[in-house]
């Protein structure tokens, strides 16, 4: 079942291009990827040739289906083809699924819809296809998708996609919100579905985990083709600038450094920590050191209490027991603390200028300097002074969390606690913000505590690294409690 | 400002007009007519007549001056009560859980039960109006600003403030306070058409006010004897009630399925 | 410690409500103008017969004479006891007085309420299918919620007791006399259930699992049943309980409205009377009842909603 999009575009009411006279290809059993940062279009493909396109989107072009031009369909045509000849695996599938049925029932679905199985026989072959995916811990009385982790439910999403007789997957960043360990699984998951002889068309944003099938691939910029070619060969020697920025930006690409280790800034010392108000332990008897030019990563999944070891180091939080030592000073501005959301230390009715004098005012200095403090640091930052009056809506995410990189050191601070600084940023923009906070540890002298649940960012930067939380399996609150 | 809004604010202004102005020009509210007995609106009596001869147009503006202005006082005793009640509760923890637990026991009890005991206990007058419809109508805003400081105190800017080494003064006025104010404009606009709603049954019950003083519950109550041959005695008040309360409202409610009562 | 906890919690709101009550109640007694004691004799014999020497023995007889602490402290004593009392007026035991009416305003209430349902979602499903259709609901809800509960019954009486004389408008007698009591609490009741369902199903159908469940060649009709009713169904519920509680609240001024007795009806005339032990007995029964329905919503909205089931 071939795809052939030829010159497809699709613009918005205003008339500017999302997508830009995009051309590619997919055999018949085969894979192309389309890979390019957030804002390339890249989703808004899928949803194109899946034809559920929002009413304020207009097409233009030719999507080819085995021969068939599906430009041309009605609405209630399109929507025949679902399942049927097509099927989309979305994005996030967790919120694809009906929190009311369990997640067996919703496989069994597609058996008893398309092969007219009968009830038993639908949860008999639906149970199977779970099975070969890893997910076993279904009959264990993990039944309901909110029971379930991330990374199951995007391989329920595939094991229904087994289900459906369509001959085209598509699948929207299938590795998005996911950690990356979960990579290789979600890869042989899909190749079940390749196994098969279906095509498919791969969207995604990461680069390792398009380099793990064997194909075509697209390089998106702005709607716009940067590249094309075979998956590896554009890879291993992209040809384009952009593209080879793109390949750079990924974590185990970049440059490693090291750093002369110095005093103690900071050190946990036995603590005992809780999450929250009378939330579970999420650490007992940790001990943690920080130094001059060092950067300790503390990696682990979601909710495994990485906040709240970095919180308890920075006296936000107390710990139950054991004690919080701060060797190098005593003065609350010295240990600054960078968020997940960049606009998190910003309040939103306040220029950029007045929460940066408020930093200046709280570490002692006189309001009047801004200026001149502000200054050198945005320019090490690449930022414009222009971006000082406007207010935190009016800023890119990028841009705001360097400004708010800028907040911290307008404090001179010892020790930077960031908390997982580029997670809502992109690629590019994530290589260049944590170049700049890599760079101040030389520079400065500083220490940072660098929380992630990328493990593959955190060994590109340091080789200090605690592993807080087991890898769990199951999404549930007990954060590092159960184990699989 | 929404098309909603602004019908809103247009029927409120006009409410407001009629409180304001209407009463002196035009007759005196409490002068019988008694040849002139429940009319329909004529060139004398632009909106007809009573039962007892008394110009109904008067009469629905002075009931206008009343009922917002007994809504003001109730609102503005109410606001006293729920603001230091919300602030604390939500800047000082332990405090914040005894606020909570009597926010859920007052809201336990049907609301007019309350402000109906309240009002008959006290003295007849408008004070035991105010005082019962205040009463009930300080938790909802409690509960806003209570949840909105917490929110905001909990809340990363906050907490970045307070890593710079800010006072927490600063941090309450500058950060957590603006927060608070525009919800809180539209909990209260839905607790002052509550309160004309409150005045308006009260009245019809005959709560609280002496006899001539035009209400327009009151107005609506004198007029049920008449229903076959004057409707309008009915009918104009109404209007008048419906008119104010939809204007509250279209202009301060959220009107996207909000719990209406 | 799970189970109990909600438990404990739910105890001590309902301890404190039927403490602040019961004060609420004595608070009555207590802060009159006039002397209560004038006014209960004055109720029971005729005005002109009431001489200082009944005042008197009225007043000694209700234990008015005692301090207020004292009446305080025998006040809540005999609510520990579940001694409700006897009425001021009649002098009969309280729980006999309010038994009838009690049950007068239940034949009422348990017409209103799946009326009021029914009515609800029916014109919310039709209602929510489109944007428009939301709108719509949204205007009349908030025309109809912008009268008063008494000018809606008025404007029902007006439309079918006096142009086209089908029912009677006031009074007790036989099903009749319910009608249009039942008729004026379910419409004013349908129009928010009507919104609530209305906006919940136009908001269910925007959730991404609707897509999916079409994706995967659901038949509307499944996508429907399936998916999008358990996305409406906790909002709708818990609405429903609320509309219970506003109908409780709301039927004492209907009662007066159409002279219907029932246990409304007496609390206003009771309290116009100061027949203070009646008053404290119905306004406990009827915070009680709106306690136990916010109470139904809360754990049927917990147990419904599918995204916090375990």
């Amino acid at each position: 079942m071939g795809l052939t999009l030829d010159t497809v575009t699709v613009s918005d009411r205003d008339g500017r291009p999302l997508v830009d006279r995009l051309t590619l290809d997919i055999p018949a059993g085969g894979i192309h990827v389309l890979v390019g940062e957030s804002g390339s279009g890249k989703s808004i493909v899928c949803s194109a040739i899946a034809g559920t396109l929002t009413d304020n989107l207009s097409l233009s072009g030719r999507i080819v289906l085995d021969g068939k031009d599906l430009t041309c369909l009605s609405v209630k045509e399109r929507r025949a083809l679902w399942a049927k000849q097509l099927f989309l695996i979305p994005q996030e599938p967790w919120t694809s699924l009906a929190q009311s049925r369990s997640a067996l029932t919703q496989v069994a679905d597609m058996p008893r819809l398309h092969q007219n199985l009968s009830r038993a026989s639908a949860l008999a072959t639906a149970r199977h296809r779970l099975h070969q995916l890893g997910l076993s811990v279904i009959d264990d009385g993990a039944k309901w998708p909110s029971q379930l982790s991330g990374g199951m439910c995007q391989r329920i999403a595939v094991a229904t996609a087994l289900g459906a007789p369509a001959r085209l997957i598509l699948v929207d960043e299938p590795t998005k919100g996911l950690d990356a360990q979960r990579r290789d699984e979600i890869a042989h998951a899909l190749r079940t579905l390749l196994d098969q002889g279906r095509s498919m068309l791969l969207v995604t944003h990461d680069l390792a985990f398009a380099d793990q099938f064997s194909g075509r691939i697209t390089v998106l910029r702005d709607g716009r083709i940067v590249e094309q070619g075979s998956i590896q060969d554009v890879l291993r020697a992209p040809c384009q600038p952009y593209t080879r920025l793109l390949v750079r930006a990924a974590p185990n690409n970049w440059p490693r450094r090291s750093w002369r280790k110095g005093n103690r800034v900071a050190a946990l010392e036995d603590v005992t920590v809780r999450g929250g108000h009378r939330g579970p332990v999420v650490a007992e008897g940790l001990s943690l050191a920080l130094h001059e030019r060092t950067v300790v990563g503390l990696v682990g999944p979601s909710g495994s209490g990485k906040t709240t070891i970095g919180n308890t180091l920075l006296k936000l939080q107390r710990p139950l027991r054991g004690r919080v030592d701060w060797a190098a000073s005593d003065d609350r501005s010295k240990f600054q603390k960078l968020y997940q959301n960049p606009d998190a230390a910003f309040a939103p009715w306040r220029t950029i200028a007045d929460t940066l004098s408020d930093a200046l005012a709280g570490s002692g200095k006189i309001k009047s300097s801004l200026e001149q403090e502000v200054r050198p640091l945005l320019r090490e930052v690449n930022l414009s002074r222009s971006l000082l009056q406007r207010k935190p809506t009016e800023v890119s995410g990028g841009e705001l969390q360097r400004l708010s990189l800028v907040r911290a050191m307008l404090c001179e601070p010892l020790l930077l606690f960031a908390d997982e600084p580029t997670s809502r940023l992109d690629q590019i923009t994530q290589m260049k913000v944590m170049s700049f906070i890599v760079r101040l540890v030389s520079e400065r002298s500083l220490s940072i505590l660098l929380v992630s649940h990328d493990l593959d960012l955190v060994r590109a930067v340091t080789n200090d690294i605690s592993q807080v939380g087991c890898a769990t399996e199951i999404r549930n609150d007990e954060a590092g409690r159960t184990a699989l | 400002m929404t098309r909603n809004q602004w019908i809103g604010a247009c029927l409120l202004i006009a409410i407001a007009f009629a409180a304001t102005v209407a009463p002196e020009l035009g007759s005196n509210p409490y002068d019988q007519d008694l040849v002139r007995v429940a009319e329909t609106p004529s060139l004398d009596y632009w909106l007809g007549t009573d039962h007892l001869g008394r110009d109904t147009a008067v009469r629905l503006a002075m009931g206008a001056r009343y009922s917002l202005g007994i809504a003001t006082a109730a609102m503005g005793l109410a606001l006293l009560i729920a603001t230091p009640l919300g602030v604390l509760g939500g800047t000082i923890r332990p405090l914040g859980v005894v606020v909570r637990w009597v926010i859920d026991v007052v809201q336990s009890i049907p609301g007019f039960l309350i402000t109906f005991l309240i009002a008959t206990s006290l003295a007849i007058g408008p004070v035991a109006i105010v005082v019962a419809i205040a009463l009930t109508a300080w938790v909802e805003p409690c509960r806003l600003i209570l949840l909105t400081t917490e929110a905001a105190v909990r809340g990363t800017y906050v907490e970045a403030a307070r890593l710079v080494g800010l006072p927490t003064k600063f941090v309450v006025g500058r950060l957590v306070l603006p927060t608070i104010l525009p919800a809180l404009a539209s909990v209260i606009g839905i607790a002052f058409a509550h309160a004309i709603l409150a005045i308006a049954t009260l009245g019809f019950l005959g709560i609280g006010l002496r006899p001539p003083t035009p209400e327009w519950g009151t107005m609506i109550a004198d007029g049920m004897p008449y229903i076959h041959e004057a409707p309008q005695m009915i009918l104009l008040p109404a209007l008048a009630i419906l008119a104010t309360v939809l204007g509250f409202l279209l202009l301060f409610g959220n009107t996207r399925g909000a719990r209406w009562d | 410690m799970s189970i109990l906890s909600p438990i404990a919690t739910w105890l001590t709101r309902a301890a404190g409500v039927a403490f602040l009550v019961s004060l609420l109640s004595f608070f009555m007694m207590e802060a009159l103008p006039d002397d209560i004691a004038f006014q209960v004799a004055a109720a029971r014999y005729d005005v002109e017969r009431v001489s200082p020497e009944v005042t008197e023995s009225v007043r000694s007889e209700l234990g008015l004479h005692l301090s207020t602490v004292e009446r305080l402290r025998l006040w809540f004593g005999a609510l520990l006891n579940g001694e409700l009392g006897r009425s001021f007026i009649s002098k009969a035991r309280v729980v006999d007085t309010i038994g009838p009416p009690l049950l007068r305003t239940f034949a009422i209430v348990a017409l209103a309420w799946p009326a009021t349902i029914v009515l609800g979602v029916v014109a919310g499903i039709y209602l929510g299918r489109s944007a428009r259709g939301v709108a719509v609901a949204q205007g009349i809800a908030a025309v109809i919620s912008s009268i008063p509960t008494y000018v809606l019954g008025l404007g029902l009486v007006f439309l079918l007791a006096v142009q086209l004389r089908w029912l009677p408008s006031a009074g007790y007698g036989g099903l009749a006399y319910l009608a249009l009591p039942v008729l004026t609490l379910a419409l004013r009741g349908a129009v928010r259930i009507a919104l609530i369902t209305a906006a919940s199903i136009n908001a269910a159908y925007t959730h991404p699992s609707i897509a999916f469940a079409r994706m995967k060649g659901l038949r509307e009709h499944q996508v429907a049943l399936l998916h999008a009713a358990p996305l409406a169904a906790p909002a709708v519920v818990a609405c429903s309980f609320f509309s219970l509680a506003s109908l409780l609240e709301g039927v004492a001024v209907i009662e007066v409205l159409f002279a219907y007795p029932g246990m409304g009806k007496l609390l206003v005339d009771s309290v116009m009377a100061h027949d203070v032990p009646v008053v404290q007995a119905i306004a406990l029964t009827i915070t009680f009842m709106v306690l136990c329905c916010n109470t139904a919503a809360d754990l049927l909205a917990r147990h419904i909603d599918p995204s916090g089931r375990k």
